[in-house]
């Protein structure tokens, strides 16, 4: 019978992906954490020692994270599907679904998480051997939490897509998948913008007075939103519009990555 | 242990495989032989679970190979003919891949290397392409899986390490296990495969033990060539004349020569052994 998930095999599948991969992570968030030691000395010797602003640093932070988010699955495991180097990975005894889950675990969630641990812990250091050119601390800006939580869809769905197209494509793997994800986004918003200025139309020129903001990201906080309650068709249409970018987007990327992955023929 | 029925297999266009049938057994190291193209990769990474059967039925010690279960994994290993090594210490990769296998041996790994004469705390990056290559079918017979499937195992060898090859291919054959081996250099692993398949494009023409193919064939060295013969190739000194057996009398049975004959009598062959 076959065995789907076994926590001990996955645990050791885990800690061997983690062991083999662990030079790429230390040189990742190596580099992001230098960068931000970079731009402490740039700023302290070349721009006359002005004070590096907190909204820079949380803006690098998240980009840092992002960054090492979006790579994580072409740099780690671009030869999953490679006809010839794949097959090492796959004849290891482990079932798809504990590879895909330690593949998603280390791409997506240890991997960002390093990278975040370290540029914060890299920026506090700085902060105390240097407060005159990093004032405060990051990690207790309220201002950082909101804007790392008003992303969070982000640093999720856009990680989840590249680790499909990196799945997905054997050649030009970068390339072919940030062509894809934008049009992937494009097809998105032009429903978005057919939705909002043929079907509602009248609705939505009732609501020009209020200066909505109309993001994919925002989907969801336009849906709660109080001005598009007298509106029911148009406060459906946005909630389920919500619920496709905010979970469609993210589970169908993994449930597609995950039959590619069990489907791949080498 | 390999069980294939009325297999067929395509990519897009090009037909591999029409219905052949093969079955193979433990306690054999099985090689594999055909022209370029006919399908031996395809065939191995059909039994390994990395291309799926288009139609009839291909099982391995009871698991289907697409199915990709981890208890197949567990039995089964393949040393691919082009190996690209990961960035990694040879000494680290067997480790970590090793607990996977229940029945890795890490000693056997550290004798196998000893005998290649590879040293595992370098580099895969930094050994020639043979010692990766040694290294690799060190670390498989270590897993002392039930399966192994070699492609091209001697490929990128040098001269003592392939007479170390049939070496421990020969000690890690078991009664439980099974080795097939696809290859070109019959010569280099002659009286070690036993018994012989060949694949051609029509499918499995051949798939019999040395006994019974020297029962079946005569070799035989003379001085002229033999028009009654199946096959006739000259050799220094005369021609290897390949026949019908009408005796009792066994001879040495050339690899070389039974592939060619068998290409050249395709319909003979399958008649004679059919008996």
């Amino acid at each position: 019978m076959k065995i789907h998930f076994n926590i001990n095999r996955f645990g050791k599948l885990l800690s061997k992906e983690l062991r083999e991969r662990t030079p790429f992570i230390v040189k990742m968030v190596g580099i992001m954490s230098l960068i931000l030691v970079g731009i402490w000395l740039t700023s302290m010797f070349f721009v006359r020692g002005s004070a590096v602003p907190m909204e820079a640093r949380t803006t690098y932070l998240y980009i840092a994270v992002l960054i090492t988010a979006l790579s994580a699955p072409f740099s780690m495991y671009k030869n999953y599907n490679h006809p010839k180097k794949g097959i090492d990975y796959v004849t290891l005894p482990a079932s798809i679904e504990e590879k895909f889950l330690s593949m998603l675990l280390i791409s997506t969630v240890i991997l960002p998480a390093i990278a975040f641990i370290s540029i914060a812990f890299t920026d506090t250091f700085i902060s105390i051997i240097s407060p005159s050119m990093f004032s405060g601390l990051m990690i207790t800006e309220p201002d950082f939490y909101t804007k790392m939580n008003g992303s969070v869809s982000d640093l999720i769905i856009i990680p989840l897509l590249c680790l499909l197209g990196n799945l997905l494509f054997r050649g030009n793997k970068i390339v072919k998948t940030v062509l894809s994800i934008i049009a992937t986004y494009i097809i998105f918003i032009m429903i978005i913008a057919f939705i909002f200025l043929y079907v509602y139309k009248d609705q939505i020129e009732t609501l020009q007075n209020f200066e909505l903001q109309i993001r994919v990201d925002n989907l969801y906080d336009l849906f709660r939103s109080e001005y598009f309650a007298p509106y029911p068709g148009l406060k459906i249409s946005v909630g389920i519009l919500a619920l496709l970018y905010n979970f469609g987007f993210p589970i169908g990327a993994l449930t597609a990555a995950y039959y590619r992955m069990k489907k791949l023929q080498y | 242990m390999v069980n294939i029925e009325n297999l067929s297999f395509n990519y897009s266009r090009q037909i591999v495989f029409k219905d052949i049938n093969l079955n193979l057994e433990a306690g054999k190291i099985y090689g594999l032989l055909g022209q370029n193209g006919v399908g031996k990769t395809t065939l191995l990474k059909l039994i390994g679970g990395f291309l799926k059967v288009k139609s009839g039925k291909c099982t391995v010690m009871g698991f289907t190979p697409f199915d990709r279960d981890p208890a197949f994994y567990e039995n089964i290993i393949l040393i691919p003919e082009d190996f690209i090594a990961p960035d990694m210490i040879v000494n680290q990769y067997a480790s970590l891949r090793g607990e996977f296998y229940p029945g890795y041996d890490a000693n056997k790994f550290s004798r196998l290397m000893t005998e290649f004469d590879v040293n595992g705390n370098f580099k895969f990056s930094k050994l020639s392409y043979g010692q990766q290559k040694k290294a690799l079918i060190a670390f498989s017979l270590a897993t002392n899986t039930k399966l192994i499937l070699m492609d091209e195992p001697s490929n990128g060898l040098d001269i003592p390490s392939k007479s170390q090859l049939r070496k421990v291919i020969s000690e890690a054959s078991t009664d439980e296990s099974c080795i097939v081996i696809s290859t070109h250099q019959v010569r280099d692993l002659e009286n070690l495969i036993d018994p012989i398949i060949i694949l051609d494009r029509d499918g499995v023409l051949l798939n019999e033990t040395i006994e019974r193919i020297s029962q079946k064939l005569s070799f035989v060295f003379r001085g002229s060539s033999s028009e009654e013969s199946l096959h006739c190739e000259s050799t220094p000194g005369g021609y290897l004349v390949v026949k019908e057996n009408e005796t009792s009398e066994e001879s040495k049975v050339n690899i070389e020569a039974l592939f060619n004959t068998t290409l050249n009598n395709k319909q003979t062959i399958k008649n004679l052994f059919s008996k």
